[in-house]
């Protein structure tokens, strides 16, 4: 039921920051752009790929084992739409436009498929790896000598930055603590050994 | 896989990865002797006794600084990874990757100091790696920071996959860390010391590796693009941050040497109470705070920081330092403990790093750090809780699995060996404190003829020092190899 609603709620919010108005008016600041139109669709992205989830991976197994493909596609896209350049036309050139709306909630959705394929540890890394990032990313954009955007403000770039680095601190914390409570998704995997039998090369 | 034993060699609970642990090892004592063979160069140098050319001083301070410390971080994780194996399951793979991209990135780091010619020291503060002026290019200082990277990346990928490997075990880290015992005075399933030890490393040491890799990507970023600066207080909070629990992580994973082999030579089992719980959770959050005495020269840090980093320097060597060191000694009380070599070693190791704290301690009041920082006091400090605290029991660890079959006793060659480290160490790092608490400056390429006898006589404890390692590791050595060829 949740998670009909939740494919509902994703839908509307998907047309939602397509349609003219709002897409406009998220576009007209830089870390609204950044901060909630690309994440809202990734995330719709997600939310409509994991309801159809089983349909979808359907004999389709082989082509995403263990998640790497879809994860290898999703960084690529990811990677893509975090260069200044990219963000600059999408503001301006149509096609990079429609491009970002097609491309981040493909994203999203090949991260759903392939998140619960993942190895933990890959899994691990990659939440150590974006807290990392994230903080590389929130120095590039406060202490840029220039504009980054042609299309934004210095100040929106700065401000930018300061509510990354706050999301980094944020998001280690979250990641942090959710291994002090409660069982995390790095515990659904076989069981240990007995104590004391050793291991396995 | 368990492996066959090499002839002469007993046979020891294999573990995951169980080459690669031996391979480390091996590499550990190679890196050692070098790292060593280095500093004698460098106190011969500064005692006049050999003539070396100031820009080659400082490459050898840099590979020695980053040599140790890296070899003592790698040693440490065997270390742990060797012992952890035998309460959770561990894969194997995951060592091999952490080694090879150690050695990936050793590569690089000699390469870029002494082919490239990178001297900015091991701590490659803010800006210094972009201003050599004309000592070295960017190309050289990049290749260091890629391959301190490279070993970076190497220890998240080992410190996830034991966390993982916890938490699968015990379901989450309060578990793992005892706080049902800490908290409420019981728990079902009470965690082994090495859980416990190695739930906090992956906590602290975790979260510095993940602030490590963010200063050295910036700046990275800044050599080549020289527009994109960063406060020079922030990245030294950063560096320092990392480098301090770095460190402290390292000597504190081989301390898990001693919870797992002295309890088989006293015959009892280490025991987990609320206060040994209690210390290692205390270690957690005092490691990671009290970096900041580092920062006591800072005049531009805020004063909280710096107050913060005095008291915290009083307290941060308390609680696990004390309850490690009495714990040990009430075990080894009337246990009638048969001394060989592997046990020498790892009580050596604990007193080494109790009687180290004792100068950083002092040097952690910010009126003695003003007159004693740049002195030698500080080497002296860590060479007394490195020299005589980590590599005593990495020493330990490396005897205690090559151990053959018959009880050897501690006589003969290892007896010797062993007399003439300790004594040499003791006498090397004395030498420092010495000469620090007679303002000899550190980091200097050239010294004062006043400051000569004591960099000869430092020069000669060195030499012992070295000449006992050396005779500690040749057998351990030989069957180091055997071992892994068998």
């Amino acid at each position: 039921m949740t998670e009909r609603l939740a494919f509902y709620a994703a839908v509307l919010i998907l047309v939602t920051v397509s349609s003219s108005p709002v897409r406009l008016l998220l576009e007209q600041s830089l870390v609204s752009h950044l901060l909630i139109q690309m994440p809202a669709l990734v995330l719709c992205g997600w939310t409509i790929a994991r309801r159809h989830r089983d349909a979808i991976n359907r004999g389709r197994e082989s082509f995403n084992v263990g998640g790497a493909t879809g994860l290898s596609f999703a960084l690529i896209v990811f990677s893509f739409w975090m260069l200044p350049r990219s963000v600059d036309g999408s503001v301006q050139n149509p096609l990079y436009e429609f491009a970002k709306f097609v491309t981040l909630p493909f994203a999203g959705a090949s991260l759903a498929l392939s998140w619960p394929k993942l190895p933990p540890l890959a899994i691990g890394i990659l939440k150590c790896n974006l807290v990392s990032m994230m903080l590389v990313l929130s120095w590039i954009y406060t202490t840029s000598p220039s504009r980054l955007c042609n299309s934004y403000l210095r100040d929106e770039q700065d401000m930018l930055g300061q509510i990354v680095a706050v999301l980094a601190i944020g998001l280690g914390c979250l990641f942090g603590g959710s291994l002090f409570c409660g069982t995390t998704t790095i515990v659904r995997r076989k069981s240990a050994t007995p104590i004391g039998s050793g291991g396995r090369e | 896989m368990a492996q066959a034993n090499a002839p002469g060699t007993i046979s020891a609970p294999s573990c995951p990865a169980d080459g690669a642990v031996k391979l480390t090892m091996l590499l550990t004592v190679a890196v050692l002797l070098l790292m060593m063979a280095f500093g004698l160069t460098m106190r011969m140098a500064q005692g006049a006794l050999i003539q070396i050319d100031p820009t080659i001083f400082y490459r050898l301070m840099t590979a020695h600084g980053i040599g140790m410390v890296g070899i003592a971080g790698m040693s440490g994780s065997a270390i742990m990874w060797y012992f952890l194996s035998r309460h959770v399951s561990l894969a194997g793979w995951v060592f091999w990757i952490h080694l090879g991209l150690f050695v990936v990135g050793v590569v690089a780091i000699l390469g870029s100091i002494f082919i490239g010619g990178y001297a900015g020291a091991w701590t490659f503060l803010f800006p210094l790696p972009a201003i050599s002026g004309g000592v070295w290019d960017v190309g050289a200082a990049a290749t260091y920071l890629i391959g301190v990277i490279l070993v970076g990346v190497g220890f998240l990928v080992y410190l996830v996959e034991v966390g993982r490997a916890v938490i699968e075990r015990y379901g989450n880290f309060a578990n793992a860390l005892g706080w049902p015992l800490l908290f409420s005075g019981k728990q079902d399933d009470v965690p082994p010391p090495t859980v416990i030890a190695a739930a906090a490393i992956v906590v602290f040491n975790g979260i510095s590796t993940v602030v490590g890799a963010a200063v050295l990507i910036i700046s990275l970023i800044n050599l080549y693009l020289p527009s994109f600066t960063l406060d020079a207080l922030l990245a030294k909070n950063m560096i320092y941050f990392f480098g301090h629990v770095f460190i402290n992580a390292s000597i504190y994973m081989a301390v898990i040497a001693v919870y797992e082999i002295v309890p088989e030579y006293t015959q009892q089992q280490w025991k987990v109470s609320r206060s040994f719980v209690a210390s290692w959770n205390a270690v957690v959050f005092l490691v990671m705070a009290v970096y900041t005495h580092h920062l006591f020269q800072d005049g531009v840090m805020p004063a909280w920081a710096l107050v913060m980093g005095q008291i915290i320097s009083y307290a941060s060597g308390i609680p696990l330092l004390v309850i490690t060191t009495f714990s040990l000694l009430t075990y080894l009380y009337r246990s009638g403990i048969r001394w060989d070599l592997a046990s020498a070693l790892l009580v050596t190791g604990i007193f080494g790093w109790s009687i180290g704290a004792v100068p950083a301690i002092i040097d952690g009041m910010i009126s003695v750090n003003n007159i004693m920082h740049n002195t030698q006091w500080v080497p002296g400090h860590f060479h007394l809780y490195l020299l005589l605290g980590q590599v005593a029991l990495t020493l330990g660890f490396s005897a205690w699995l090559t151990r053959t079959g018959v009880h050897a006793s501690l006589s003969g060659w290892n007896a010797r060996g062993f007399t003439i480290y300790l004594l040499g160490g003791m006498g090397f790092a004395i030498v420092f404190l010495v000469s620090g608490a007679s303002s000899i400056p550190r980091r200097w390429a050239t010294h004062l003829p006043e400051w000569h006898l004591q960099d000869q006589v430092g020069s000669l404890f060195a030499l012992a020092a070295i000449l006992g390692v050396g005779i500690i590791v040749l057998p351990i050595t030989k069957r180091l190899v055997l071992s892994m060829r068998g």
